[in-house]
């Protein structure tokens, strides 16, 4: 019986690549939508970004060890991707309720729709990037090789986010109150995540290192962060990503594959 | 393979939840603390829209649908068209099909004529070099002009249809399903866009149309079915099932 949905799970997943064309109009249109009427766009959000860097860096700065240069590219790609996988975890509670007239209209894949999500946050991510090239460009350390690391480091992050907005997308749809958790959980989980802080921060942060490691949105974003930044990654960091990331994978695809027929009468 | 639709003991449920079964906290508050509560004050019902419908479609068939509101027609067609999964039961669909029911639903108010012409397209499941070649074509039979290239928020509602009607209408599919007939704009565009719908009737294998008027079901269809609280009640000629229908229906 498990195997059966996980295999429908596959077989959608298959099915909605045939939709890539409906994919990217829908993803065209909605980043239009960020255009319209505004020069700049989504680019907005990335100077709302550099500023709440440029501040967070300063403050820990102060308060702790290093310059501002060496501490603005950590905090940089940590506040970036701590960006993307939460503006995805909001908007993955939105997905069908958002494509409720399409959904009972035609009868695509419901992958279409969490695809539109991941990929156009993607696409903003994208333009967020040049935060970091800036940096670069004004004080640049060693990458080298590391590169491809962090490659394969975001990789894992795209997989686990894809993840996480099929699991969101179809219990929103189901129970209207998941949205309002996730709002409410996602600032606890910026706090307690080495996203603008350093591991070995204080003393009490220093006490409760082991646990640390642990957090998955700290392996996840360390495995890009720290070969971007030309450092090597804590090796536990890589088990708890190779750990979660097909765990995450198979229970999201056997969830949808379960419950995505159910979606068109929940929404 | 011929193109067919086969429907083996089809049942559709449909849940109606409660503010209470759509919460997550409460229900996890409730399995844990008051177990026994729940069981009595189940808030999970589910209504049984279509029961049982056993149904054999082939080519050539034009099927009208009558019954009254809430018979479960539109259920049905919305099955047909994969919207709704069966509960139960099987349902085969060769050919593909496409549904004109709740057109214009789709349509992205910010968007542009011309690209909901691209969006309702591909919703359609037309190829996306189809749709670019019968571009012009929709961009014409809609007569919205130069207005195609303003976004559809600006558009009248006339305006609206015209444009769903167009693109809906351009689809070339072997089943084809609608709920109502389409009548859309001003009288000189109901006598085009009659013809086109006829056409497109003409063209399709099969056609299944749920409707509430007895002169357009003996006109359009063969094969004549009548549901009532999501069963079949007859299915037959269209003079048989008319007959008898609308004989009830007027006494």
């Amino acid at each position: 019986m498990n195997k059966l949905y996980f295999s429908q799970g596959i077989r959608d997943f298959k099915e909605s690549l045939k939709f890539h064309q409906l994919v990217k109009i829908l993803i065209s249109l909605d980043i239009k939508r960020r255009y319209r009427r505004s020069f700049l766009g989504p680019f907005w959000t990335t100077i709302s970004l550099s500023i709440n860097i440029l501040i967070v860096t300063s403050i820990f700065t102060s308060i702790g060890e290093g310059s501002i240069w060496t501490n603005l590219p950590y905090t940089a790609i940590g506040v970036l991707l701590w960006h993307f996988i939460s503006t995805n975890a909001l908007e993955s509670c939105d997905t069908f309720i958002q494509a409720a007239t399409i959904i009972r209209q035609a009868n695509a894949p419901i992958f279409v729709y969490i695809y539109r999500v991941i990929f156009r946050n993607l696409i903003f991510f994208l333009h967020n990037l040049i935060i970091i090239a800036l940096i670069f460009v004004i004080s640049p350390w060693h990458i080298g090789f590391n590169l491809f690391y962090a490659a394969a480091g975001f990789l894992f992050l795209l997989v686990n986010t894809f993840s996480l907005a099929i699991l969101l997308s179809i219990f929103t749809a189901r129970f209207r109150d998941v949205g309002q958790l996730v709002t409410n959980i996602l600032p606890i989980l910026f706090y307690i995540t080495p996203i603008i802080w350093k591991r070995g921060f204080t003393e009490i942060v220093s006490k409760m290192d082991a646990v640390m490691v642990f957090n998955p949105i700290y392996s996840s974003i360390s495995v890009v962060r720290e070969p971007l930044l030309g450092h090597s990654v804590d090796i536990h960091c890589w088990y708890v990503v190779f750990f979660i990331t097909p765990l995450l994978f198979i229970t999201s695809i056997y969830c949808y594959g379960k419950l995505s027929k159910r979606v068109a009468f929940w929404i | 393979m011929s193109v067919g639709i086969e429907i083996k003991h089809l049942n559709v449920d449909f849940p109606v939840y409660s503010n209470t079964s759509r919460s997550i906290k409460k229900q996890i508050f409730k399995k844990n603390l008051f177990k026994r509560v729940s069981k009595i004050d189940s808030t999970h019902v589910a209504v049984n829209a279509l029961k049982n419908l056993n149904l054999s479609i082939t080519s050539g068939d034009r099927v009208g649908i009558l019954g009254k509101n809430g018979a479960g027609k539109s259920t049905f067609l919305r099955v047909l068209n994969g919207v709704y999964q069966p509960s139960s039961g099987e349902l085969i669909v060769r050919g593909s099909l496409n549904a004109l029911i709740d057109i214009g639903l789709g349509l992205d108010a910010e968007a542009t004529g011309r690209e909901n012409i691209f969006l309702q397209g591909l919703l359609l499941r037309m190829p996306y070099e189809t749709i670019a070649l019968k571009l012009e074509e929709i961009i014409e039979f809609s007569e919205l002009g130069e207005f195609i290239d303003l976004p559809i928020s600006s558009y009248s509602s006339g305006m609206l249809l015209r444009l769903a009607f167009s693109i809906y209408t351009s689809a070339e599919p072997d089943i084809l399903v609608m709920d109502e007939w389409l009548s859309v704009g001003d009288l000189n565009f109901q006598k085009k866009a009659e013809g086109r719908l006829l056409n497109m009737v003409e063209s399709s294998q099969i056609v299944i149309m749920a409707s509430h008027s007895e002169e357009l079901v003996r006109a359009i269809s063969n094969r004549v079915i009548w549901m009532d609280g999501g069963e079949i009640v007859m299915d037959g000629t269209p003079d048989d099932v008319c007959k008898k229908y609308f004989g009830c229906a007027n006494e």
